[in-house]
């Protein structure tokens, strides 16, 4: 009898298990929403992507003239990089929980002020981080004079298009409830998250960093830092490097680089990752194809039906 | 017919008295929160900030005498911008303290309402430092330059946090206040004072 009530539980727990990887499977496949894709296709979100390209470019262009440099000043643009990316990937998490969250979505909508507030504060917070944890180490280590204008310029931009999301957040209220993890993450997430240090390549001319023949890696210029995703990879230490795990010895400047005179220091835990917002929403990162949420609107049928009594001739 | 006014007399005595008892009842409530609220150490230092913008202002016009009239009216007019600014964030928090769906925002998300306040005075610091102060600092050929007001506005967004979370305390035991007692316990001892009513 016992027996049999074991299988019957496990026979249930799978059931329920490939239930949710179907549903979850179908939810991502669905097409993007109207009000979502206005929201992806809107002014914050296009330049949040030019950011996005603005900072790979960066790692780009670095990783094309790495040569000339000690591995541990290689290391310290990457550390910058990889620390800053996971802020702007958090902020867009956080973003996506709020979707999800249909009680915060409610107070959003009743309370636009204070949630827009709040998303130009982590903004002005991102902006901040970005200067003194990505852009002042690459100009340190190439010893270059450039102010980062356009970045600055896009900051700008994105502070003031803040107010905008909550008309955004309006729009899409209703089709919110539908909304997803899995969805959200194909949609929302992947086109425009931060790429890792090791999934950036080169401009052109330059070797990959995964190819373990390049000119990186032979003898004459040992680096120590392989570009690798296995997690579980120890790198041997470099002299003069900063301890990881302590205080940021990265140099940073006692003011805002660009206009405002915020005293808080950027909220950052203990291993420099970024803070993440309460929320009893879970979520399972999911991999997908990163689509293209700029893509004409498919002219197949939309998911808001129109009902043919809406129409009235007078 | 006696007894029938031996039982009237005690429940109208008890009528006429029970509503003064939830009154007082609820004003102890009332009191309590807000004294918590009142002791955190961001309106402590708001209260800091009042005196020593009024000091700023009293402190200019003992000197008066030294300025044209188009000087003074420039840093009269500064200071009152600036603390019409002060003056409205004080009225914000009082609306907020009134607002019962608020208060449970607060208390469901403080992390948001944190960083939206947060952001409101990282505003009036710029605000301060480009009106009131970069005036007071013209005019007088930088001889008050107005930066232990800056000192003083500054610390005060980092005592955010704390101030969030006695709000969220509140809650527990006060759904939301009544403007007249706002008026008098909040916006009283802590609105900025106009420049006309700073004098000796």
């Amino acid at each position: 009898m016992k027996k049999i009530l074991c299988l019957l539980t496990i026979l249930t727990s799978c059931i329920n298990q490939s239930f949710t990887i179907a549903q979850g499977t179908a939810s991502s496949n669905k097409q993007l929403d109207p009000a979502l894709r206005k929201f992806v296709q809107s002014e914050i979100m296009i330049k949040f992507k030019d950011l996005k390209r603005e900072a790979e470019n960066s790692v780009s262009s670095f990783k094309s003239e790495m040569n000339n440099y000690k591995p541990d000043q290689i290391q310290k643009v990457k550390t910058g990089y990889d620390k800053t990316a996971d802020r702007f990937n958090q902020e867009l998490e956080n973003m996506k929980m709020d979707f999800v969250n249909k009680k915060k979505l409610k107070y959003i909508l009743e309370f636009p002020k204070d949630y827009s507030r709040s998303l130009e504060l982590n903004f002005r917070e991102l902006a901040q981080y970005y200067a003194e944890n990505f852009q002042q180490p690459l100009q340190d280590v190439r010893q270059s004079k450039e102010d980062g204008g356009i970045v600055i310029a896009l900051f700008m931009e994105l502070f003031k298009l803040v107010p905008e999301v909550i008309n955004h957040f309006n729009e899409m209220k209703e089709m919110a409830a539908r909304y997803d993890d899995a969805y959200l993450e194909k949609w929302l997430i992947t086109p425009f998250k931060f790429l890792t240090w090791t999934e950036i390549q080169a401009e052109a001319g330059y070797m990959n960093m995964n190819n373990t023949n390049n000119l990186y890696n032979n003898g004459l210029n040992n680096n120590p830092y392989p570009a690798t995703s296995d997690p579980n990879t120890s790198f041997p230490p470099v002299a003069n490097q900063p301890a990881t795990s302590g205080a940021d010895t990265i140099r940073t400047n006692t003011q805002n680089w660009w206009e405002t005179n915020s005293t808080l220091p950027v909220p950052t835990n203990v291993d420099g990752s970024a803070p993440v917002k309460n929320t009893n929403v879970k979520s399972a990162p999911v991999k997908t194809k990163a689509p293209d949420p700029f893509a004409p609107t498919p002219v197949q049928k939309d998911t808001t039906k129109i009902k043919p009594s809406s129409f009235k001739v007078n | 017919m006696k007894k029938g006014i031996h039982f009237t007399i005690p429940i109208l005595i008890f009528l006429l008295t029970h509503p003064f008892v939830g009154f007082t009842q609820k004003r102890e409530k009332m009191d309590g929160a807000l004294m918590a609220f009142i002791e955190t150490p961001f309106m402590l230092k708001f209260k800091d900030l009042r005196l020593e913008s009024e000091n700023l202002a009293l402190t200019f016009k003992e000197n008066e005498q030294n300025y044209s009239a188009a000087q003074i009216n420039r840093v009269k007019t500064a200071y009152q911008k600036t603390v019409d600014k002060f003056n409205t964030q004080l009225f914000d928090i009082k609306a907020d303290f009134m607002n019962e769906r608020k208060l449970q925002y607060i208390q469901d998300f403080p992390e948001d309402y944190t960083n939206g306040l947060t952001s409101d005075i990282n505003d009036l610091t710029s605000f301060y430092q480009s009106n009131l102060q970069l005036t007071i600092q013209d005019v007088t050929d930088a001889n008050v330059d107005g930066n232990s007001l800056l000192t003083l506005v500054a610390e005060l967004a980092k005592l955010v946090p704390g101030m969030v979370t006695s709000i969220s305390e509140l809650r527990s035991s006060v759904k939301k206040f009544e403007e007249t007692y706002l008026e008098e316990k909040l916006i009283g001892p802590y609105k900025f004072k106009s420049w006309d009513e700073i004098n000796y």
